[in-house]
């Protein structure tokens, strides 16, 4: 298909004139049935790589997706746009749900799956009979465990690739190192993937290092950058407490600013009315942890910041990534103290399993094959023996790794257990040291003399562009006399008979 | 008024339970105890409507009450004192009569919930020609019955928001001011999201506890009038009907057995987790056989066994497993066969769910 008609075919189905960089070469490669790996920064547009593909060939596209939330957002904006044939598999779905899906699942060109559905055989079984012209695996840095978000799921994936008879592959990924792709590429088992590599760097984004004294000075200094501007920001916090007293702090000072906080520990409506308060522009200011932020569109958010770090580069770069998605100017600031150092190391130990944990873990599944029971749902284990989702992640992985666990079954041998325990001590270890190594590289740019730009993305990528926006406060940008600017807004109260007469009667108006 | 129901339960127990039992009340722990407690000490309508409760939360107000001598604590029960009586009175007049009806209606709430605050999102902004909008329930099912239910009504879209408008204005306008306004700012619809309980709390200068309590004792008046008199208040009456999956008909026991069977567990492996026989086990089945509208047969039977027994059903036309049991030469066993009769009688009921 030559350039013009894939324009046509984009403008028919996104209304969009041209192709955003990438795009075109990722999917010329992908409907030439090549098996392909793409790595495009955050926000850039990869969807349309696989949905654009998936909606001019005949057959079915299937696409590997980590978040249910996400896959859910994904096929709300098709069916929103008028593009009907999408469904999303996941275990929210009642069994009947599924049912209706499977019986119909030859109606639907896109289909979202989660990867603990690949599990399942009946949906292999059921996906077989069909004709699948392409698989997708997004968010692909999930394959590896130098990732910053392992899912032991993932790894399964070259197993389902090839009892589907190997169609062509597309792997796509906004934040991978050259060390993560080699892995992406490994793990899929596939040998000569189209490479399309794309720097990561957005050149709309300023970046600010602040080093204070402690965390009143972070709520002072934050106060006095986003007064006077109308400027959609996030806050990002290492704790849900930290989030909710920033929250709390914030309004007291800045009390013309609509500022709500956001973590997983929330009422799930009330989560997602936050969220789409934020979007609907009826929240200034989100304090929130790293729960919020996945699958946010939202295009208009000026300031990202940082009132503590993540655990790695990656996840940095990712969160300021929901910055200026409109391609406007906006800013990443990172409010650092010296006491800040102990937070992520909390972090890290609270996402590692301790020797501990393997020893309960080791003898509940002893238990189950005693009983000769299946292993129950992630769910159940996590909460029997109180592990984090990351931490029981990390002994699944390890259990079917060696043999301890085969397709739910638990499988015993004495001897090799006590081997297994000892390995997996000493990988607890490694595996602590090597993600303090990874907080360290990104302390390392927080006390960086030269251009943040440059520094941030130097794993991934040789050069930077160079930025449309003043570049960093190295290079010379001034946080504190700067502003977006600032318009009058209406404050009036409405009463509750006001706005229930508007909501119903009046069409939302102001 | 988390105060008021706090000092109501702790005057009705007259100290002879614990704190825990107050807890498991208004939490809504299923257990025989809990229930008995509940219709001894008439507490009935407080049954689970706080089922979010954090019992850290609870345990440091109740220690508030205390402290400003409302109520004593021995061995862990909390007794009511004379000042905490007079306490209670006064706040009796501030929010009596309440309309909660716990142990009745409880298990309907959350879908009455959710499928109308989704519903009034979803008509009041196609109303306003708002065709895509980030829905307020992420829940499948509820999406499913909203839109279902839109359709079924979208021809006389502007009548029926008009309607639903009328029924929300008269039953809040009869509800304390305050009830009104946390229930009308709850609301997401056209141009509007609605506030989350902490947002409420901060902008009427409420607790967060009154918060879910006020929005509960709304939800429980509304369904107890939809469900009373539907000719009056046709539009709320809508969401009274239905219920969830297991149309909501099965005991709590039966739905942990049921969640593990959506997990993809054999029977053998739920015998364990649950630590139940594996008799009971069968028991939820039925039940769930005969209550289901699509009940998944095929995970336990094949279709091939359930036309052979279903045969022998027929022919012999009797009720008694044991002839069945019989005539089947032993190929059955009982569960086999009860489950096929179940699924029958289900269908047979044509009683749609
Ligand atoms: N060719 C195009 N022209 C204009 N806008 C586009 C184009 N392609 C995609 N977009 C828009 O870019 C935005 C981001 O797209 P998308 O969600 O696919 O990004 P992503 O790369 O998958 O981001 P993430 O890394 O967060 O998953 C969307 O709002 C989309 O509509
Ligand atoms: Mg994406
Ligand atoms: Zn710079």
């Amino acid at each position: 298909m030559n350039d013009r008609l894939l324009e046509n075919k984009l403008k028919m189905y996104f209304g969009f004139d041209t192709f955003k960089q990438g795009q075109k070469e990722i999917i010329r490669d992908v409907m030439a049935g090549e098996d392909t790996l793409g790595i495009l920064p955050t926000g850039s547009g990869k969807s349309v790589c696989y949905q654009l593909p998936a909606m001019i060939t005949e057959g079915i596209t299937i696409v590997v997706s980590p978040l249910v939330s996400l896959m859910i957002d994904q096929v709300k904006e098709l069916k929103a746009n008028g593009y009907k044939q999408v469904t999303a598999i996941n275990s929210f779905l009642s069994v009947s749900q599924k049912q209706q899906v499977f019986d119909q699942l030859s109606r639907y060109k896109l289909i979202y799956l989660s990867p603990e559905m690949l599990q399942n055989e009946t949906v292999i079984r059921r996906l077989k009979m069909l004709k699948v012209s392409f698989f997708v695996v997004d968010e692909a840095h999930c394959i590896s465990q130098w990732g910053h978000e392992f899912r032991t799921d993932y790894l399964k994936l070259s197993t389902v690739i090839a009892e589907l008879n190997h169609p062509p592959v597309l792997a796509l990924s906004g934040t991978a190192t050259p060390e993560v792709q080699g892995d992406i590429i490994k793990q899929l088992g596939l040998k000569r993937m189209k490479q399309h590599i794309y720097p990561m760097d957005k050149e709309n984004i300023s970046f600010v290092v602040e080093h204070v004294e402690n965390p009143d000075e972070k709520l002072r200094k934050i106060s006095k950058a986003l007064h006077h501007q109308d400027a959609p920001a996030m806050i990002y916090f290492s704790s849900r407490n930290w989030a909710e007293r920033a929250s709390i702090e914030l309004s007291s000072k800045m009390p013309e600013k609509r500022i709500a906080y956001y973590h997983g520990g929330m009422e799930q409506a009330d989560r997602l009315l936050i969220q789409q308060q934020f979007m609907n522009d009826q929240l200034d200011i989100i304090c929130c942890t790293n729960a919020f932020g996945m699958g946010i569109n939202k295009k208009n958010i000026r300031y990202v910041i940082h009132f503590h770090l993540p655990t790695q580069t990656e996840s940095f770069i990712q969160e300021v990534g929901r910055a200026g998605r409109d391609g406007n100017h906006s800013i990443s600031i990172v409010y650092y103290s010296p006491s800040d150092d102990y937070l992520p190391k909390k972090l890290i130990q609270s996402e590692l399993p301790e020797p501990a944990h393997l020893k309960a873990v080791l003898d509940y599944l002893l238990c189950l094959y005693q009983a000769n029971a299946l292993l129950p749902s992630d769910e159940m284990v996590q909460d029997q023996l109180e592990l984090s989702e990351n931490q029981w992640r990390f002994f699944k992985y390890h259990f079917y790794r060696n043999g301890l666990l085969d397709n739910k079954k638990v499988v015993f041998n004495e001897k090799k257990w006590k081997e297994f325990y000892e390995l997996l001590k000493e990988r607890i270890e490694n595996r602590y040291h090597y993600k303090m190594a990874r907080f360290s590289e990104l302390l390392t740019w927080v006390h960086h003399r030269n251009c943040r730009r440059e520094k941030l993305y130097q794993a991934f990528q040789d050069t930077v562009k160079p930025p449309v926006v003043p570049c960093c406060d190295q290079c010379g940008f001034q946080l504190h006399d700067f502003s977006f600017g600032e318009s009058e807004r209406n404050t009036e109260q409405e009463s509750w008979e006001e706005r229930l007469y508007k909501i119903f009667l009046a069409g939302g108006q102001a | 008024m988390f105060e008021y129901i706090l000092l109501r339960c702790i005057n009705n127990l007259k100290g002879e339970r614990s704190l825990a039992g107050i807890y498991n009340l208004l939490a809504g722990k299923r257990s025989s105890q809990t229930l008995q407690d509940a219709h001894a000490y008439q507490l009935t309508g407080f049954f689970a409507i706080y089922k979010t409760l954090d019992r850290t939360e609870l345990i440091s107000f109740v220690e508030g009450l205390r402290q400003s001598h409302k109520i004593t604590i021995k061995n862990d029960r909390p007794e009511i004192t004379s000042y905490g009586h007079e306490e209670l009175k006064r706040l009796e007049q501030k929010w009596e009569p309440l309309y909660f009806a716990g142990i009745h209606i409880q298990e309907h709430i959350s879908v009455f919930e959710e499928r109308l605050f989704l519903y009034i999102q979803t008509i009041t902004n196609m109303k306003a020609g708002h065709q895509s909008f980030l829905p307020v329930s992420e829940r499948p099912d509820i999406l499913n019955w909203v839109k279902s239910n839109y359709k079924r009504n979208k021809t006389n879209l502007e009548s029926h928001t008009i309607d639903m408008y009328k029924e929300l204005h008269t039953l809040l306008n009869a509800a304390p001011q305050e009830e009104a306004e946390v229930f009308s700012y709850r609301i997401t619809g056209a141009g509007r999201i609605g506030l989350s309980k902490q947002q409420l709390a901060d902008k009427f200068d409420l607790s967060v506890h009154d918060v879910h309590l006020l929005l509960q004792h709304s939800l429980h008046r509304f369904y107890q009038m939809a469900e009373a008199k539907p000719e009056q208040w046709p539009t709320l009456a809508l969401f009274v009907k239905t219920v969830d999956d297991t149309g909501g008909l099965i005991t709590n026991s039966a739905q942990k057995t049921y969640k593990l069977i959506k997990q993809g567990l054999d029977l053998e492996s739920i015998v364990r987790i649950r630590g139940l026989k594996m008799s009971t086990i069968h028991d939820h089945v039925v039940e769930m056989a005969l209550v289901m509208p699509d009940f998944p047969m095929y995970y336990f039977i094949s279709d091939k066994e359930v036309t052979e027994i279903n045969n022998t059903l027929q022919t012999l036309n009797t009720n008694k497993l044991r002839e069945i049991y019989d005539a089947l030469q032993g190929n059955f066993d009982y569960f086999q066969i009860r489950l096929v009769q179940a699924n029958r009688q289900h269908s047979q009921s044509g009683e749609t769910l």
